[in-house]
């Protein structure tokens, strides 16, 4: 039965070992000069304005991790939907709980703020 | 309607978090007491909920989520240690002015997360305990967010801990690919009735046990796993060091109890050496490098290491007596370590929390009585009688003499007197060395003080904690 899986050792091996050939080849077979100004970076000939890392504003981070909860909630709702006539009164209820926990959720960071942007 | 009885506290947990986190949302910032208030009135409910409703619980019986008399006393353990470990904290948080609700309803999840551990039939089920609960410390390690210490410590252990939660999963996999079942009766009874295995799937049960006992040795903080619990320990605020080192420990011992004495007993000659392994580097580990340490909460937690390393002994051994001696070991060594957090809560040094050792010099001139409460706690964790840590180390060397493993015995007895240095250093500092810093109390609190004279009064009649910790285990081994 392990047997069936011998392709797949196949083309992992020829992937590892096509992979790899194509690296080390133009690492050993291409010319290596390195300069001061080839290594610098580029900004149309000037020097460099200024650090190139950008400023990043964690309410991103915050609206991602919201989006994440209910989308996995919503995720929870489409089979549900789904089988919802023969999971009859029972299934509505507990899929009720549930909304009900994320509910709460949803107040607590509606009333802390968390979705104010300034 | 299905009868919801068997999860009838978990329910009313989760309901009295909801409501309290609701309720919070809209009290005035000097009102939040209420909200205190309202948390430890619900735990206090819930232990009586447990008490009164323990004949009908017990009687039920759920495939997956077991409420036998075993869950029911520990669940009760759990509550009544976390009821004090909130007033602790209350009072601590309160005087730093970093008190927010949160906090609790956070410990509240992890309480939880320990009650289903409590209660699992079902490696998953255990699974989402584990994690429910590893969650809930990630985030209240990371409380104190001023600190950029606290943020390296909670990201260390929240990396680590996630790394180990993935090793359990990988082991529950393995276990799942070669018994077919994850039901932790039906993993026994799979073991029992394969009797003579062959090589081949004898190495497949020893790849899974390593990759589970690695992970319960790095969230129990066994030695070679240890390296988180000094900065965590060292980086949290002194109520989640409070936290940390007591309940979470029982939880992973009722974990290390379900799944090699109740799942993993027929593969007992596989992971007794693993553990003992862990064992007796803990003990060295921990009684070593804590000889160096000038911070007292890095102190502790190295003296946690070897605590661990004294339980896994009694683990390792495998027979009635020596998990017998475990468990009176843990639920000993959570009262003391409770003590001892919980005295250093109550205690400022120049306005902030106790850090160093030396921030302690001459506390017997000023403060004669909680000196002496430190003095009986330290005292207890070096083993000395007639406290309760001497009869947890007698009654586990006792039985590691009774079962003939007579060097162990020794190096235990020889490590504990290495490890005698550091808790009679604290002593000295306490009572020999002239006043440096400028020490008040939040208040004097007098459950701190029954907490510690438990110490005492538990050493002078251990034996009801000894005919509890029997009868806990007694249920495991039907003979």
């Amino acid at each position: 039965m392990l047997i069936e899986y011998l392709p797949i050792l196949i083309f992992l091996v020829f992937a590892l070992i096509f992979a790899s050939l194509m690296i080390s080849v133009g690492f050993a077979a291409g010319p290596s000069n390195p300069d001061s100004e080839k290594n610098s970076p580029y900004e149309c000939g000037f020097d460099p304005f200024e650090d190139s890392r950008m400023k990043f504003d964690v309410r991103y981070y915050l609206v991602a991790i919201l989006f994440i909860i209910f989308d996995l909630e919503i995720a929870f709702l489409f089979p549900w939907a789904v089988v919802i006539h023969e999971i009859g009164l029972t299934g509505l209820l507990a899929m009720a709980i549930f909304l009900l926990i994320l509910t709460v959720g949803f107040i607590y960071e509606w009333k802390k703020g968390a979705l104010e942007w300034d | 309607m299905m009868n919801f009885l068997f999860i009838m506290p978990e329910i009313i947990i989760t309901t009295s978090m909801s409501v309290i986190l609701l309720i919070d949302l809209f009290l005035k910032k000097k009102n939040k007491i209420i909200s205190y208030y309202l948390i430890q009135f619900t735990l206090l409910f819930l232990i009586f909920f447990l008490i009164r409703n323990f004949e009908q619980i017990t009687s039920l019986n759920h495939q997956d989520f077991s409420t036998d008399i075993f869950s029911i006393v520990f669940k009760t353990i759990l509550l009544s240690g976390l009821i004090i470990i909130f007033y602790y904290s209350y009072n601590f948080l309160r005087y730093f002015k970093v008190y927010k609700t949160e906090y609790f309803l956070i410990c509240l999840f992890g309480l939880l997360g320990m009650m289903i551990i409590t209660s699992a039939q079902d490696l998953l089920i255990l699974y989402l305990g584990i994690e429910l609960l590893s969650l809930s410390l990630y985030s209240i390690i990371a409380y104190n967010k001023d600190s950029a210490f606290s943020s390296e410590a909670a990201i260390k252990y929240y990396v680590l801990g996630a790394i180990a939660s993935g090793f359990l999963l990988f082991g529950i996999s393995l276990i799942y690919g070669l018994t077919g079942t994850i039901s932790l009766n039906e993993v026994f009874q799979f073991i029992y009735d394969s009797g003579s295995r062959d090589a081949v799937q004898n190495v497949g049960y020893i790849f899974a046990l390593t990759f589970i006992i690695v992970s319960l040795g790095f969230k129990f903080g066994a030695a070679p796993f240890h390296m988180w619990i000094p900065d965590v320990y060292h980086g949290s605020l002194l109520p989640t060091t409070l936290l940390l080192s007591s309940l979470p420990k029982i939880a992973v011992f009722i974990i290390f109890i379900k799944l090699l004495l109740q799942a993993f007993i027929g593969l007992f000659h596989f992971w007794a050496d693993m553990i003992l392994i862990l064992a007796l580097i803990s003990i060295v580990i921990g009684n070593i490098i804590a000889i160096v340490q000038t911070n007292f909460k890095r102190m502790l937690a190295y003296s946690t290491i070897a605590n661990i390393g004294f339980i896994l002994i009694g683990i390792s051994l495998g027979t009635q007596e020596s998990f017998t001696a475990a468990t009176f070991y843990t639920l000993s060594y959570v009262i003391m370590s409770m003590a001892i957090f919980g005295i250093l809560t109550f205690i400022t040094i120049n306005g902030k929390a106790v850090e160093e050792i030396s921030d302690l010099s001459g506390l017997n001139e000023n403060h004669p009585w909680q000196a002496f409460l430190i003095l009986l706690t330290m005292l207890s964790l070096a083993g000395i009688p007639p406290l309760i840590g001497f009869h947890a180390k007698l009654f586990l060397i006792q039985v590691l003499v009774n079962s003939s493993y007579f060097i162990i015995a020794l190096f235990a007895v020889i490590m504990t007197v290495i490890g005698a240095y550091y808790y009679l250093r604290v002593i000295k500092v306490i009572y020999f060395d002239k006043v440096s810093t400028k020490i008040n109390l939040i208040i004097s609190s007098l459950i701190v003080s029954i907490n510690t004279l438990l110490l005492l009064y538990l050493g002078l009649f251990p034996y009801n904690l000894v005919n509890l910790s029997k009868f806990l285990m007694s249920g495991f081994f039907s003979t």
